[in-house]
């Protein structure tokens, strides 16, 4: 059979995806196993619905796999689609197609950037994030310095001296004795 | 006589309570917010809501429902700017609104189509509000019988509602919902306080913290799009000359019946959780299409095709407060999130709400009714200037919108734990988009889980069994679920049908 490839990619994340929510399931109901049955009353009804809708899932999507695919999108002529629950989200959807190696390099930022909140605390981190950003998608040099002073202006001031939001002591603080 | 006295004094004490400097001041802050980022290509009003809960948390509860509200109310003018002026509607719920906005604006008559859809939202606000006061009575004594099986059954009919309504495929609605309730049982059981699914994690001791899973679920991928898009959705002028105020609420006056009919649809749909504000749009316009004697003039630029949908829009959002308050069902997405922030802040939507609390709930809705206005006012006003906001690149916006999200994310605990769970719900968040699995359900089954439980508990406490046969309301409930749960096949058998007949007759 001649898949188109996102066809094929939508499927394997689909069916992926199911199996992830009946592993969870099991793995819940297993935990159960220990508690006391009025802990579990809820949890089990849950649990066992879960395993059944993604069993009639499952069959369905075996029996007629191309009734889950996701159709193609109309496209409008500023390139917009009109598709999904979070409307402006979806805006340019189409936009991305072929756009993978930029999707994967903008969660690594994001993974960074949670890493060295952790490491770094947020009041270092968070500004740097922003300066760095906007220097590598080459944007101008003084709205870097000028963003990074904003952001850091509004933890220190408003976050930290206000409202006085106690952030959590980053690693590196930890492990040198600051 | 002492129903009708007992309502009209919580409408004005509500009415009122939004009319205090500091309640007004708030709701400014959430309309200016919603306006400016609800403008940014690719964000929205939903987006903006999001964004402010980690500030709504540190406010007075009041505030706090006041300005996440004021965004609410604010969303259908910002959506019909972008769509009307450059053909680019901001989210789903504008585009019906494009299609006669646009060619409106091509030949000049911009003004004209916004100040329409203004007018057309604030009417739309005020009927749906009036229909709101009129139902009241009947929903009190409603709600006033239910019990504990009664909210059970009716937070298990919306879950399902909501899960079936908001996708393509009604199983991966319920399957995300499910995993939503799932997520909601890590922490403490509410029967025994045993710790379920935690391990030795005493970060989730306290169950699954809900603000970093929302942002991360909703915002993250939003993000990330727009960053790698790297543009402006708007490619067009914005140098568009604005006028048409007088012709704009006339259009609205010739059109009165039309409002009212797309009110009411507005109102309905708004009642229904996860149909969403796009529904009542599209619903309205095909009404304002089927009704009209020149059906070919639509997405000609036919004004008309603009008063329906922003009617319907604009009544959607009282109708959904309904449900929200009076059953912790949220009607659709950005009640969702409103509804995690108002369990967070204390408030328990149930019969008090209707009740004791019925003045909160009149502060709701009159918000939405004021805000509205104000919104529409504003919009007339600055709407040259707000519509540069299109054209922002994204390189500029994208590190200080994720740099608010995360330092948002980090308010709930104040531990690590929270940015983890923030950028591991928003790689799942950004999975679920593109996969097409609806995020809305799972969202909603993680607030309504904690809600469920214990009236499951309290009711098999009760009741035991008994309640499924014995309560005529749970059972018409459950008759409910099970019709919510049959109808996409029973309209899939329908639809094979017609086509064997068609096919037969061809």
């Amino acid at each position: 059979m001649d898949l188109d490839r996102s066809v094929r990619i939508t499927r394997i994340v689909d069916w992926t995806l199911v199996c992830l929510f009946v592993a969870t399931a099991v793995l819940f109901i297993v935990l159960l196993l220990d508690l006391p049955p009025r802990a579990t009353l809820f949890p089990w009804f849950i649990t066992s619905s879960m395993v059944i809708v993604a069993a009639v899932y499952s069959i369905g999507n075996l029996a007629k796999p191309e009734r889950w695919d996701t159709p193609p999108q109309d496209i409008n002529e500023n390139g917009m689609t009109d598709h999904e629950e979070t409307n402006a989200a979806t805006v340019g959807a189409s936009a991305l197609k072929g756009r993978s190696r930029e999707i994967i390099h903008m969660f690594l930022a994001i993974y960074a950037l949670a890493i060295s909140i952790t490491m770094l605390g947020h009041l270092i981190a968070v500004p740097l994030f922003v300066f760095i950003y906007i220097l590598i998608r080459r944007e101008k040099w003084w709205f870097a310095i000028g963003g990074t002073v904003l952001i850091w202006a509004l933890i220190q001031i408003v976050f930290i001296d206000v409202m006085n939001i106690q952030f959590p002591n980053p690693y590196l603080n930890d492990w040198f004795g600051i | 006589m002492s129903e009708v006295a007992f309502i009209a004094n919580a409408f004005l004490n509500g009415f009122i309570s939004v009319l205090e400097f500091s309640v007004f001041g708030a709701m400014m802050v959430g309309i200016v917010a919603g306006m400016i980022v609800g403008l940014i290509p690719g964000l929205g009003g939903l987006i903006a809501q999001i964004l402010l809960i980690p500030f709504a948390l540190q406010m007075e509860p009041l505030h706090a429902y006041v300005m996440l509200l004021g965004v609410y109310a604010v969303t259908t003018q910002t959506d019909s700017i972008p769509a009307v002026l450059l053909g680019v509607p901001g989210t789903a719920a504008a585009l019906a609104t494009s299609l006669d906005g646009y060619p409106m604006a091509k030949r000049g008559e911009a003004g004209r189509a916004l100040c329409a859809s203004y007018y057309a939202s604030i009417f739309g606000t005020f009927v749906a509000a009036g229909i709101f006061i009129l139902f009241l009575p009947g929903l009190r004594a409603l709600v006033l019988n239910f019990s504990s099986p009664e909210f059970f059954t009716m937070i298990l009919l919306g879950l399902v509602m909501a899960s079936s309504l908001s996708g393509k495929s009604p199983s991966r609605g319920l399957l995300m919902g499910g995993l939503g309730l799932i997520i909601s049982m890590i922490g403490q059981a509410p029967a025994t306080g045993d710790t379920r699914f935690a391990g030795e994690i005493l970060y989730l001791w306290e169950g699954m913290p809900l603000i970093p899973v929302v942002l991360g679920i909703f915002a993250i991928p939003e993000v990330v799009d727009l960053a790698v898009r790297n543009t402006t959705i708007a490619s067009t002028n914005a140098g568009e000359k604005v006028s048409g105020i007088v012709t704009g609420f006339v259009d609205c006056l010739q059109n009165w019946w039309l409002i009212i009919k797309c009110s009411v649809i507005g109102v309905v749909t708004g009642f229904i959780p996860g149909l969403g504000g796009a529904v009542a749009e599209w619903m309205s316009y095909a009404v304002a299409v089927t009704s009209d004697k020149a059906p070919d003039s639509f997405g000609k630029g036919n004004v008309r095709g603009v008063i329906a949908p922003e009617t319907g829009t604009a009544s959607h959002k009282p109708g959904a407060i309904i449900p929200t308050v009076a059953f912790g069902i949220p009607g659709n997405n950005a009640m969702a999130i409103l509804l995690v922030v108002f369990v967070m802040l204390g408030l328990r939507p149930g019969p008090e709400m209707l009740d004791q609390q019925l003045d909160l709930t009149f502060t709701m809705v009159s918000v939405v009714i004021i805000g509205n206005i104000v919104a529409a006012l504003l919009a007339l006003i600055l709407q040259r200037w707000l519509v540069k906001l299109c054209f922002i690149r994204a390189n500029l916006l994208v590190p200080f919108i994720l740099a608010a999200m995360i330092v948002g994310a980090s308010f709930t605990r104040l531990s690590f734990g929270d940015i983890i769970v923030f950028v591991l719900a928003g790689t799942l968040g950004y999975v679920f988009k593109h996969a097409d699995w609806p995020r809305v359900p799972l969202i909603m089954g993680l607030i309504m889980g904690r809600i469920a439980e214990p009236y499951l508990f309290s009711t098999m406490d009760r009741y035991g069994y008994e309640w499924l046969y014995t309560r005529p309301i749970v059972a018409v409930l459950i008759i409910f679920i099970f019709l919510v749960l049959a109808a996409p096949y029973w309209r899939k058998w329908r639809r094979q049908n017609r086509l064997q007949v068609h096919g037969g007759k061809g």
